[in-house]
């Protein structure tokens, strides 16, 4: 309390007190609380003039100045927030160009890293399967440290902090309710998203965020199921192999691989099959009239009587493991291709394997091409055996095994429960996510430069995107120490004013290169990967570059 | 007379002055939140399995679902990753947790720290 004056006093009291009590005799205890509203506020008196009612914080129920205030809103920076929904908002700008503060912490985004609170950090949204109740959440779980591991890197050095010393912090949302989740994230103004790793869930996402110019930056779906929002040109960024991508690997691949076949086997022909699971039937009538072996398009392939009417595509939506095997075994091919997600080397596998007998250099090939995680399931089988080993391929895009292993072990790090233990192991999915966190970054550091507080919205960052992948300027490699030379390539000015032309840079990710086309797509390197003695995939010298046929090493099946 | 000891008995010192708070000078009148759009609760994905099948084919084999129970499949197979994977086991689960089967210290690790989640995950049929 900063005063206490008499309040309640009838005339003739007054007097009596001054003779009887010479100071107050009875105190009220402080007031519980003073108002409700501001009306309860500016009715208290002229000593309450401009005041308000605090309605959260250790304030809350007082009249509180509120006179040097000078936004258009209710708070002006962060801190204001407290009184107002008590700790854990922060003070954006909304739509309506009014200030608020918005709890940063909801039902649809329950984590965040970095300090969101600090003033004038700069938010970034992460959306996944990342809440324990997601169906995903096991793949999903290892994301938020992923982008974590990319902020932390980032701001460890001084020297890399962005532009007008702003802090980083990223909030992780589920993407299970896509729109509310979005929405959320535009509400406290973030920079950018990244994800969801959900196809379906894309264009909910992008309606949410697009028009509200945040770019967006998934690296686990395969086509812009928002291209037929015009309000997402230019700010939805497609990190992951694309359908086509894959599709070209996949076409550039099974001629090689058929001739070696047809030559091993004394074959005309080869038979494919493609088994689709559920999850990725959007897929199957782009394989039918576009997937090409024997000089034909698959469709061709089945209806040819002339072949063996060669090509099966198997749909696995409402069938067993063991029927499923069973019409494959039935139709007996040499390449099958799976297209099934999670579930392929952990049961449908085995499944397979038990139909077909006979010599291994007799039975099918599986053709992992660019889908999700690398598949486990061959551990299942004899790997030991080289015959065994040859029947497994995997067309992913092409990596640095030195990078990715320095990666893994950071990222181990990282996770770990306690200094001197082991992490968890990243997935696919984290390391994408890792990489395109990085991005992110270093768009928003070219997209800062020139302003002193190091100010940039959304499309900015985006528009800097061209600038930190530019074909032909310094190649910058995924991780810590590659970032100080980034910072310098991209610091350089030719001290033009006032609009000074900056450096480029040109970043590339543990798995993507980030060939930006038209389409703000990548048109990502695809590599042959082959099973060693240790029962590893490695990266063969055979890559596909122009999409069209792969180059370097030996042609054809693992050897 | 009455009146008069009446109000010397109710004469009270209370705090009348504003509050100056270092922080935010609030009270600013509160301007109504903005309504987010909603979404209808998460289907089942269509190949979604039990968190026991899950397990058993590893964790990256498959999707747990999420209106089948209550606990679903998914929040079952949700508190088994966040023990076994986030807080309890993480040293010693790390390849599980990255879709290896279990080996002998990560089921140690798991049965001492981790047995609620564990048996309501493979209680599921």
């Amino acid at each position: 309390m900063n005063s206490k004056h008499l309040v309640y006093c009838l005339g003739a009291s007054m007097l009596a007190a001054a003779v009887f009590v010479p100071a107050c005799s009875l105190y009220v205890r402080d007031e519980a609380v003073q108002c409700k509203t501001d009306e309860d506020c500016s009715s208290r008196g002229p000593d309450f003039v401009e005041t308000g009612c605090a309605s959260a914080g250790p304030s809350k129920g007082f009249c509180i100045d509120r006179r040097s205030l000078r936004v258009n809103g209710e708070c002006a920076a962060n801190a204001d927030c407290v009184d107002i929904t008590g700790p854990g908002s922060v003070c954006t700008i909304g739509d309506d160009s009014l200030a608020r503060c918005v709890r940063v912490v909801t039902e649809e985004c329950p984590t965040y890293v970095g300090d969101p609170f600090i003033e004038g950090t700069a938010l970034y949204g992460l959306l996944g399967e990342i809440s324990p109740e997601d169906t995903g959440f096991a793949q999903d779980f290892p994301l938020l440290a992923a982008a974590d591991l990319a902020v932390n890197e980032f701001q460890s050095d001084r020297a890399l902090e962005l532009n007008g010393k702003r802090r980083i912090a990223i909030i992780g949302c589920s993407e299970s309710k896509p729109r509310t989740a979005a929405a959320h994230l535009a509400q406290l103004g973030v920079k950018a998203v990244i994800g969801p790793s959900a196809e379906s869930r894309l264009l909910r996402v992008a309606e949410q965020l697009s028009p509200r110019g945040i770019p967006l930056f998934t690296g686990h779906v395969g086509q812009n199921a928002a291209a037929t929002l015009p309000a997402s040109n230019k700010l939805v960024f497609l990190t992951a192999p694309t359908r086509d991508g894959w599709l070209a690997a996949l076409n550039a691949y099974l001629p090689e691989a058929s001739a070696d076949v047809k030559a091993a086997r004394t074959l005309p022909n080869v038979r494919v099959t493609v088994v689709v699971g559920p999850e990725l039937s959007v897929y199957a009538p782009l394989i039918r009239e576009r997937l090409s072996f024997n000089g034909k398009t698959a469709i061709e392939n089945q209806n040819d009587a002339a072949c063996g009417n060669c090509f099966q595509l198997v749909e696995t939506s409402g069938k067993t493991d063991a029927q499923i095997a069973d019409e494959v075994g039935a139709f007996g091919p040499q390449f099958i291709v799976p297209l099934v997600d999670t579930s392929w080397g952990a049961s449908m596998l085995p499944a397979f394997e038990a139909r077909f007998t006979g010599p291994q250099a007799g039975r099918p090939i599986y053709i992992h091409p660019m889908v999700r995680d690398e598949d486990l399931g061959y551990r299942q089988l004899n790997w030991a055996e080289a015959a065994v080993r040859a029947r497994f391929v995997g067309l992913w895009a092409e990596r640095d095994e030195g990078v990715l292993a320095s990666f893994r072990e950071r990222y181990r790090q990282r996770t770990s429960p306690s200094e001197g233990q082991v992490g968890i192991t990243p997935t696919t999915r984290a390391i994408r996510t890792y990489e395109n966190m990085l991005l992110v970054l270093y768009a928003s550091y070219a997209a800062g430069r020139g302003s002193e507080a190091g100010e940039f919205n959304g499309r900015a960052l985006a528009a800097a995107v061209s600038d930190v992948t530019a074909a032909g300027a310094q190649t910058i490699g995924p991780g810590p120490l590659s970032m100080l030379d980034a910072i310098l390539a991209l610091n350089k000015s030719d001290g033009a004013m006032p609009k000074p032309t900056y450096g480029k840079i040109d970043f590339n990710g543990l798995y993507t290169q980030f060939e930006f086309g038209a389409d703000q797509a990548v048109s990502n390197r695809v590599q042959v990967f082959c099973l060693n003695a240790s029962g590893q995939y490695v990266g063969s010298a055979r890559v596909l570059r122009n999409g069209q046929s792969f180059e370097g090493g030996t042609p054809g099946l693992c050897r | 007379m009455r009146t008069f000891i009446l109000a010397i008995l109710f004469c009270a010192c209370v705090n009348d002055k504003p509050i100056v708070d270092i922080g935010r000078e609030a009270g600013t009148p509160v301007i109504p939140s903005i309504e987010l759009p909603e979404d209808l609760p998460p289907d089942d994905p269509p190949n979604c399995v039990s968190c026991s099948k899950v397990l058993q084919r590893g964790l990256r084999g498959g999707v747990a679902c999420v209106r089948n129970a209550k606990p679903s499949s998914a929040a079952k197979l949700g508190a088994y990753v966040v023990c076994a994977c986030q807080q309890q086991c993480t040293a010693v689960c790390g390849a599980h947790c990255a879709g290896a089967a279990r080996d002998t210290q990560c089921n140690e690790c798991l049965q001492s720290k981790c047995k609620a989640a564990v048996t309501a995950c493979e209680g599921e049929p």
